[in-house]
């Protein structure tokens, strides 16, 4: 046993682990930016549970796209078993050169879905042209409390110029947004006062179900009505018209997550696979330098490795003291790599290098890498170990 | 130095089985960094061309220095000029920030001051409930002004501004699902009786050109008029699409930026192997009277000859797996019409100049240091 500790030099694996950690770290680095790539876009629409619902078009591509008419909101907003609603208008707006995406809500109502904690300034939307922005879009645009900003809506001829009265921070994707009142959102995105993009839904499943609510909206069954009148917000009393327009819009009812996993695998093609796909690829791409790694690792030894045949230790055996060795080795340099792609992934993120449009994607963690990376290691190690130990033995490393 | 050369390539060539060991690890390394970068291309390109070529022919004119509409100040007779060169939808504004009351309630309101009413009620497709603009210190509010603070038609407003109330009468409700719903709108005139020190001054200018007229023309104008000002498009959906895929697919090349340090790593222990295996053909060159700079140039060489080959193979590799990934995605996904992988040329010279950077970086020092042990290792022979 003494002479098997004494012939592996932990002093010259040193750049061999190195060398591990860096791959090890490059797929950590990939899984974790594809994968929260993937992540943050599914989680668009927000990471809820299955209470919580979003309407929106049935035509549309996705939530934030769609057009539906305000009157949705009142049919269901006095339906028994909605405890909250949000109508919403999101548009894509120009901030100077930066395209960004404003979000018109009603402020009181939006509280319901989110936890919107205020970081600097108000968290009142006192005032039509003033709006709250995300914690990361205003380190973006370098937007302060106070401040004016002039927005060149993207879908309509209208401009707006916004005075910021607040920053907040959500631990969302609004972290990325401009929040303002809801006609702002409208006239960004060109929508009449009866039209928003999608409405946001908080049900009781004890006393409504999502089918249930698919079913009153297509007029199939009347579901039972709030017993007490509605008080309305200031925000939403405005927007009420005497006589609404008739629209003929088919609506559907989605998760949030679901609702964003849809148009990515109908759209954009993509899946959680694909992501795992580019995290195969760099693992296929490590292979052959793992190898080289193995084989240099035995070489590296190749003279005490003679010694100790000469001194008559087995093939068997000596594959045994290499292989113990790199399995500590492999391990070792996986969690540290694995930790340090996830920091550099986190490093790439919060310097904005990694986003999905105007969204920064947060890093994911999926620990299914970790166990792959050690298994692609060993095993490749110790097939490279296996070759590199049978030229040392067949003498072509005898000589040094 | 240059006599290692061919000894170093013919040592490459006579040992096929390794050296295509270390070219391939240098060349899938290339390859994982090209594919996706090729495919996000692909796709980047398909995207910008689906983006409707629509250039609005409605613009804003701003003063170049301000960044809010709010802050830009403007010669007003800019618009007589805009005018006189033949522009014929051109409105002058003038926005301001004011406390408005109005019964018992108050509120920080846009005012906007418009010397063309008619036309840019025409401009913005207002709809008046009441009568538009006719006298001096006449209102107009929008529909959501109005309802937020209970304003009917013949009601008055009292603007606090200067110090100074001013008292405008409501003379009509105005409706166009646009900011000024949410505004009050009066004449110009009656702006700069409120605020005198912006007399003859407007924030921003809105005018559209008439079709067959270049935007080039109303930029030449506006430089030849000595007018500092910046031409904001209305409507810059494409521009906003373009900053979206940007964003979107420079976070793939962003990606790629530490797997070059991983084409580092795999270059220095490439390098050291290379070394390693080279040492008896060391040992012999120094026993034949090659210098310690000869040792060295030899081993570098031979490691820059696999690693350039590595870089080709791992190009090659590269654009082959992309456009079979590719072909193999639209087969599956039945997408026949999405734009094939491509890499820009300074895709090309920015991959080959990091991997070069990186490559030789890596393989300097397993060079020198086996040139450096070479004498010793040759006494070994």
């Amino acid at each position: 046993m003494a002479i098997q500790l004494s012939i592996i030099s932990y002093r010259r694996l040193i750049p061999l682990l190195i060398a591990l950690i860096a791959i090890s770290a490059s797929i950590s680095f990939t899984a974790s930016t594809f994968l929260g790539i993937y992540d943050t876009t599914t989680n668009l629409m927000g990471d809820c549970g299955e209470d919580m619902l979003v309407i929106y078009g049935a035509s549309a591509r996705t939530p934030q796209t769609s057009i539906i008419p305000l009157t949705v909101y009142e049919k269901i907003v006095e339906l028994d078993g909605v405890e909250a609603a949000s109508p919403e208008a999101a548009a894509i707006a120009l901030a100077g050169d930066k395209a960004i995406i404003v979000r018109g809500v009603d402020p009181t109502l939006i509280q319901e879905f989110y936890r919107i904690h205020v970081v600097e300034g108000e968290d009142e939307l006192s005032e039509t042209f003033s709006a709250l922005a995300g914690v990361r879009l205003a380190r973006k645009l370098g937007l302060g409390v106070g401040d004016l900003i002039t927005l060149r809506s993207a879908f309509s001829n209208n401009y707006v110029e916004l005075r910021i009265v607040g920053i907040y921070e959500s631990g969302s994707y609004l972290d990325d947004e401009l929040l303002a009142p809801i006609f702002v959102g409208q006239w960004l995105r060109g929508l009449r006062r009866d039209l928003v993009s999608l409405i946001r839904v908080k049900i009781d499943l004890r006393k409504l179900s999502k089918n249930d609510l698919i079913l009153h909206l297509r007029g199939a069954r009347e579901a039972k009505k709030k017993p007490a009148p509605i008080t309305r917000s200031s925000i939403m009393r405005l927007l009420v018209l005497p006589h609404a327009r008739r629209y003929r819009v088919e609506c559907v009812v989605r998760s949030p997550r679901e609702s964003m996993e849809s148009f990515l695998g109908r759209e954009v093609k993509i899946n959680r696979a694909t992501m795992w796909s580019i995290v195969f690829a760099v693992i296929f791409g490590s292979t052959l330098l793992i190898y080289l790694i193995s084989t240099l690792m035995a070489s590296t030894h190749s003279r005490e490795i003679i010694i100790l045949r000469s001194l008559g230790a087995s093939r068997k055996r000596l594959m045994l003291l290499l292989s113990s060795a790199i399995i500590s080795l492999s391990a070792a340099s996986s969690i540290v790599g694995f930790i340090l792609g996830i920091f550099i992934s986190s490093m790439f993120s919060s310097e904005n290098l990694i986003a999905m449009g105007p969204y920064t994607a947060n890093p994911s963690i999926a620990l299914e890498v970790l166990p792959i990376t050690v298994l692609v290691a060993v095993v490749i190690m110790v097939v490279g170990m296996r070759f590199e130990l049978e030229s040392i033995l067949r003498g072509e490393y005898g000589r040094v | 130095m240059t006599s290692t050369f061919i000894p170093a390539l013919r040592s490459v060539l006579n040992d096929p089985k390794r050296s295509l060991l270390y070219i391939l690890t240098i060349a899938f390394l290339i390859m994982v960094i090209l594919a996706p970068t090729a495919i996000a291309n692909g796709y980047s390109k398909q995207l910008s061309d689906l983006i409707p070529a629509y250039a609005s022919s409605r613009a804003i004119i701003m003063n170049a220095s301000a960044n809010t509409v709010s802050t830009s100040v403007l010669r007003y007779s800019l618009v007589k000029e805009l005018r006189k060169h033949g522009v014929k939808e051109v409105y002058g504004e003038l926005l301001i920030r004011s406390r408005l009351m109005a019964g018992n309630q108050t509120l920080n309101a846009v005012v906007r001051g418009v010397d063309d009413v008619d036309g840019f009620y025409r401009y913005m497709n207002i709809r008046v409930n009441g009568s538009k603009l006719g006298g001096e210190f006449q209102a107009n509010v929008g529909i959501l002004l109005a309802k937020r603070l209970n304003i009917n038609l013949g009601d008055e407003l009292n603007l606090v501004e200067g110090g100074a109330v001013w008292r405008l009468r409501v003379v009509g409700i105005i409706d166009c699902s646009c900011p000024c719903d949410y505004e009050v709108l009066t004449s110009l005139n009656t702006l700069w009786r409120i605020k005198p020190d912006l007399k003859d001054k407007i924030s921003i200018v809105e005018l559209q050109l008439a079709s067959g007229r270049r935007s080039g023309d109303l930029e030449t104008f506006l430089s030849e008029s000595s007018s500092h000002v910046k031409v904001l498009r209305e409507r810059p959906f494409e521009e906003a699409a373009q900053n979206l895929i940007e964003a979107t697919f420079n976070s793939i090349k962003n990606w790629t930026l530490p797997l070059y340090a991983v084409i580092l790593v795999a270059a220095y222990f490439t390098t050291t192997k290379i070394s390693i295996d080279s040492q008896r053909e060391v040992a012999i060159l120094r026993c034949i009277g090659a210098s310690r700079r000869d040792a060295f140039s030899y081993i570098f060489f031979k490691a820059l000859l696999i690693i350039e080959f590595g870089i080709i193979a791992g190009l090659s590799l590269g654009i082959i797996s992309a456009e079979v990934i590719f072909r193999a995605l639209s087969l599956i996904f039945s997408t026949g019409s999405y734009q094939p992988p491509s890499l820009t040329a300074l895709d090309l010279v920015k991959t080959m100049c990091l991997t070069q950077i990186s490559t030789v970086a890596g393989a300097i020092y397993p060079a020198l240091k086996v040139s450096g042990e070479a004498a010793w290792r040759s006494s070994y022979q």
